[in-house]
């Protein structure tokens, strides 16, 4: 059975805020599928760093306020 | 669902229809025969043309539904999706492989060789399929 990883995302409320981005336009920014940042929003990938970081540039934030430790997927 | 998770579905299940196909036809014949029924050409080229068309046919017609993602590359996801599928799928082949081999040690016959051999190939690439669609689905 596939794990998810334990990382806890803001993609889909930054998204949401930042104008109503459309996924397909975040995807487009990133240079991913728009069925990559669904799974990225559902927690079912986690992206490379390089996404990360470009994700994090699109919403002009830190990467640490668009990705976090799930502290409680280590138990 | 994105373009090689609807490719690996259509391409899972004709390879699962012609390697039935080709298989039940292979085993009737040793049933008629009463010993492994040596390669047919004529029944691997059969399923080989039936399973050409049909995913020349049916990736034509995903490719006009939804024509930017099928010309579109394939992304990070992409590409570790397909590559830890393929590398299962590889352990697949290699254990029908070895099956077939010791299976040759024991009782020396070619024709089951080569049989277990076509097998272990449509099995491990149904195999890749069917991760392809889990890894998609489920996460990795």
């Amino acid at each position: 059975m596939a794990k998810r990883p334990p990382i806890l995302n803001r993609v889909k409320a930054l998204r949401e805020a930042h104008d109503g981005m459309s996924q397909a336009a975040l995807a487009k920014e990133i240079g991913v599928t728009r069925q990559t940042v669904i799974a990225i929003e559902q927690g079912r990938y986690s992206p490379s760093l390089e996404s990360a970081f470009r994700i994090a540039r699109v919403f002009g934030v830190g990467l640490d306020d668009v990705f976090q430790w799930d502290e409680t997927a280590e138990a | 669902m994105s373009f090689h998770e609807k490719s690996a579905w259509i391409m899972g299940l004709l390879l699962s229809l012609t390697g039935y196909w080709y298989l039940s036809r292979v085993w009737a014949l040793s049933d008629a025969l009463g010993e492994t029924a040596p390669p047919v050409i004529g029944l691997i080229a059969g399923a080989t043309i039936m399973l050409i068309v049909g995913a020349v046919i049916s990736h034509i017609i995903i490719g006009v539904i939804n024509p930017d993602e099928a010309s579109g590359d394939e992304d990070e996801r992409d590409k570790q999706v397909l590559r830890r599928a393929g590398n299962i799928a590889g352990y697949v082949l290699g254990f029908g492989i070895f099956a077939g081999l010791w299976s040759y040690y024991f009782q020396r016959d070619g024709n089951l060789l080569f049989h277990i051999a076509v097998a272990s190939l449509i099995a491990s690439q149904v195999a890749e399929y069917a991760l392809t669609i889990l890894f998609y689905r489920r996460g990795m």
